[in-house]
């Protein structure tokens, strides 16, 4: 499908599209946490896909994603730049989008119906949103591709130009950064709603 | 063994039921466990809506820059061939020997017996088309819309029955919820695009024939989505009796409850609607509930004793015989995964 979607087969690159579309999609909404602004940066990153996937060197799925996931952060810093620059709020309102329940709602499957799950939902959501954001961009990569994406080490590496070591290692300090992170926000939310009570 | 390789190989042991294997080192249980969360994502669902916005997006750029490519290669061609006669016309001018005059004649005369030869052969080739129709090359390379859109339509048709099969393989093989979701949303996607297509088609005999197509494939659809029913959980029979709604079926809504609590220790509950079926049952937080007391096709009158309710949140909806379901949708949100918590009316 790689192969002829880079010779712009139409079919071709929409099975992609809707192949990565998840992954993209969930990357995005987790960094950016407003499900307005990633549907635009989704939007982007597929334009920019078809526009530039002659220039896509390797035919395996991992380097697919991983050069995709690659433009998606090149998006978002784009959008976090101008929205900064209009002093509009960037990432994670945790107010009227996160909590609003808007038709854009970011929804899991068996929550429709459950407010307290829902609410925990969109906490893990977010945190996890936070957490990434703390991870270079090659980390991201690596965490995504890996997670959401489904990749094993030995693709990535070769999608990445590196030894499958050097991702193990990467995939290790990411896990480290996020697994520090994570704790500590799950510790203050903790006592932060213990306060309250 | 390094700390990042058994990392490594603790990710990739399959998961029991969400639970990993007891892992002893502290750090390494840690990294899991953040593996984990960032695998929670994955419950992130991708709108219907928004995958199918993007796609038109996308299609949209696809065919413009397609189209574009075609045009520009056609003035290309265009241009060369006005701009040929024109660039010998000015050599003479510059003092172009003989010889290279007497070329430039030879390959013109050339190009004009070809040119003569090529239009002879088009009028032999279509003697039903007058001689300046043969001399449109851009008009020759163009498909027409009928022609185009007809083809686009035997594509997503093709596309539709594919999302079908892999509805029913998620199915087949229990693939859980999320995977059944994700499979009607392209479904869903799927059918829409197709009908836009068809909509496309000029009317005429094109269109009966693409018109019949079409319902072959959506009678498909709602065989499939109607035979699924029965093993669906709540939430995800709600969606394919939306998508049953969407194919023209008759299904149940919900538009309006009342809640009243009522001095004899019992809650009347009234359901307003359509499509409700006499033998309809009233759905409390998912499971059936009280005593239906009256019903029609637009009204569910329900009995609950006090002990089944209680006025916190809960979600009310309606089970029709054959399967088909309907809650109320909330003003947030019109996909229906609200609540649609009513308050008493007293």
């Amino acid at each position: 499908v790689i192969q002829q979607a880079c010779e712009h087969d139409e079919e071709a690159l929409v099975a992609l599209y809707h192949r990565a579309l998840p992954v993209v999609y969930r990357y995005v909404l987790a960094r950016l946490g407003r499900p307005d602004l990633t549907e635009d940066v989704v939007s982007e990153v597929f334009v920019t896909m078809i526009e530039a996937i002659g220039d896509l060197r390797t035919r395996e799925e991992a380097g697919f994603y991983a050069w995709l996931l690659q433009i998606a952060q090149g998006k978002m810093a784009r959008t976090v730049r101008q929205l900064a620059r209009s002093h509009q709020q960037v990432s994670w309102p945790g107010g009227e989008q996160a909590r609003g329940g808007s038709a854009h709602e970011p929804l899991a499957t068996d929550l429709a119906s459950d407010p307290v799950g829902l609410q925990e939902w969109r906490e893990t959501l977010q945190e996890v949103g936070q957490a990434l954001g703390r991870l270079s961009a090659e980390q991201q990569v690596v965490v995504v591709g890996r997670f959401l994406g489904g990749q094993n080490i030995e693709d990535l590496a070769h999608a990445l130009g590196k030894q499958p070591g050097a991702v193990r290692v990467l995939q290790f300090r990411a896990l480290q950064t996020l697994a520090r992170y994570l704790g500590r926000e799950r510790g203050t939310s903790r006592m932060g709603k213990g306060g309250g009570a | 063994m390094k700390q990042e390789e058994i990392l490594d190989h603790v990710l990739d042991l399959p998961s029991e039921g969400g639970r990993r294997v007891q892992v002893e080192e502290e750090e390494i249980a840690a990294c899991v466990q953040a593996a984990e969360r960032v695998r929670a994502l994955e419950g992130v669902e991708v709108p219907a809506e928004v995958a199918l916005r993007v796609e038109q997006v996308l299609r949209a750029r696809l065919r413009s820059s397609s189209l574009h490519q075609q045009q520009s290669r056609t003035s290309l061609e265009r241009a060369d061939s006005v701009l040929q006669p024109s660039r010998h016309a000015a050599h003479p001018r510059a003092r172009l020997g003989r010889r290279v005059r007497l070329a430039s004649f030879a390959i013109a005369a050339a190009l004009v017996l070809a040119f003569t030869g090529l239009l002879a052969f088009a009028v032999h080739m279509h003697p039903s088309q007058t001689p300046s129709g043969a001399l449109a090359p851009a008009a020759q390379g163009t498909r027409t819309p009928g022609r185009d859109s007809q083809a686009r339509l035997q594509t997503e048709l093709t596309l539709l029955q594919k999302a079908l099969s892999d509805l029913q393989t998620a199915a087949n093989d229990r693939r859980g919820d999320q995977a059944l979701s994700q499979a009607l949303q392209t479904v869903a996607a799927r059918t829409s695009e197709c009908r836009a297509t068809a909509a496309e088609v000029p009317a005429g005999n094109q269109r009966t024939a693409a018109m019949k197509n079409l319902t072959q494939v959506l009678t498909q659809e709602e065989h499939m989505l109607r035979q699924l029913l029965p093993v669906l959980d709540w939430p995800l029979r709600l969606r394919f009796t939306r998508q049953l709604g969407v194919l023209g079926d008759a299904v149940p809504t919900v538009t309006h409850v009342t809640v009243q609590v009522q001095p004899t220790g019992t809650v009347l509950i009234t359901l307003t609607g359509t499509h409700f079926a006499p033998q309809t049952r009233f759905i409390l937080n998912g499971q059936p509930a009280g005593q239906v007391s009256f019903v029609t096709t637009q009204k569910l009158v329900v009995v609950l004793r006090n002990a089944q309710f209680s006025l916190r949140s809960h979600t009310f909806g309606v089970l029709n015989p054959d399967g088909t379901a309907a809650q109320p949708v909330s003003r947030d949100d019109d996909t229906a995964h609200g609540t649609g918590t009513p308050y008493p009316d007293n």
